[in-house]
């Protein structure tokens, strides 16, 4: 049997907001998404340690940007999601609406 | 609005730069930056640096669940046992047993601070091929054996306790209490983390496959 290991929420969330934001996925603008999708607050440092988390079992890539004044001279570190990571999400999706769909009283349609 | 400031606060920004693990603190700091240059408060900015700081610290202390183990299994076996009659640790107890041991380390004649030195690093050694399967174990698991990690790990435990057990010696008016106990389980503890590299520490490979469709 295949090891399948499935995402946990905030890495999901994580994931989601890199394949949405595409070539623009650094730290400003990830937790700005999932502000704005999600309506919560994450702070940058728990953003950084979830993607950490996520690097390690090659999910996401990163590559080093150019440094800015407005950064106080420093770089910034782009994101972008591995066909491993992509595969993860997907079958995260799958085993998520497939429990939905056992759930039609709140919602989920009936099998 | 909060108004816009040029520069965050300066002991912050410090505390992040000292108290962060290494990895992506730069790319972390700025965009702490980016984000205060926006308009964020000063108490934004320090909430974010603390939240950073126990973020990182528990991180590396996942990472380095191994390590953390190792040091506690090898404080156990050095500690003094709680059971008659192995009161003291397995040195100590060879000590009292052995007396080719015992005149292995008093006869010899050195000048100070080398006798000094002698009596500490003896035992240290001895202490350290007591736990030696331990360190072993560790690299096993953390995929690290070779002759120079098992050298250099054995090498810097060594120094460590011995000098632990110095310090501890000099300071304590007990020295076999819970102080030593306590410097044995550092010296273990920061040896093992500076020697044995985790896998965690290691960059994950660079993308090769080309991005495919979310559908």
């Amino acid at each position: 049997m295949s090891k399948r290991s499935y995402l946990g929420e905030f890495e999901l969330m994580i994931l989601l907001a890199l394949i949405r934001l595409g070539e623009e996925a650094y730290g400003v603008p990830i937790s700005k998404e999932l502000f704005n999708t999600t309506g919560r607050e994450v702070a940058l440092g728990s953003v950084y340690a979830a993607l950490d988390r996520l690097e390690q079992k090659e999910l996401v890539s990163s590559t080093l940007g150019d440094p800015t004044p407005a950064r106080g001279g420093r770089a910034k570190r782009y994101f972008r999601v591995t066909p491993k990571g992509l595969r993860a999400v997907k079958m995260t999706r799958t085993a998520l609406i497939n429990l939905w769909q056992e759930l039609p009283q709140l919602g989920g349609r009936p099998a | 609005m909060n108004g816009k400031r040029s520069r965050p606060p300066a002991l912050a920004a410090w505390v992040l730069r000292h108290l962060t693990p290494t990895k992506n603190r730069e790319e972390l700091t700025g965009d702490l930056f980016e984000r205060f240059d926006e308009g964020r408060s000063n108490l934004w900015f320090w909430r974010e640096c603390l939240i950073a700081i126990l973020v990182g610290f528990t991180s590396e202390l996942r990472a380095h669940w191994s390590h953390i183990c190792c040091a506690l299994a090898g404080t156990a076996l050095l500690m003094p046992a709680p059971w008659p009659p192995h009161w003291y640790s397995a040195e100590y107890w060879l000590w009292n047993r052995s007396p080719a041991y015992r005149s292995f380390v008093l006869d010899i004649h050195l000048q100070w601070p080398l006798t000094s030195i002698y009596g500490f690093v003896i035992p240290a050694t001895f202490n350290v091929l007591i736990v030696a399967p331990l360190i072993v174990t560790l690299l096993v698991l953390n995929k690290a054996v070779s002759w120079a990690n098992v050298f250099r790990l054995l090498l810097v435990s060594i120094l460590l306790l011995a000098s632990g057990d110095l310090v501890v010696f000099l300071t304590s008016p007990t020295y076999w209490g819970w102080a030593r106990d306590c410097s044995i389980f550092l010296a273990l503890l920061i040896s093992t983390w500076v020697s044995c590299p985790s896998p965690a520490d290691s960059k994950a490979p660079a993308l090769s496959e080309p991005i495919e469709s979310v559908e």
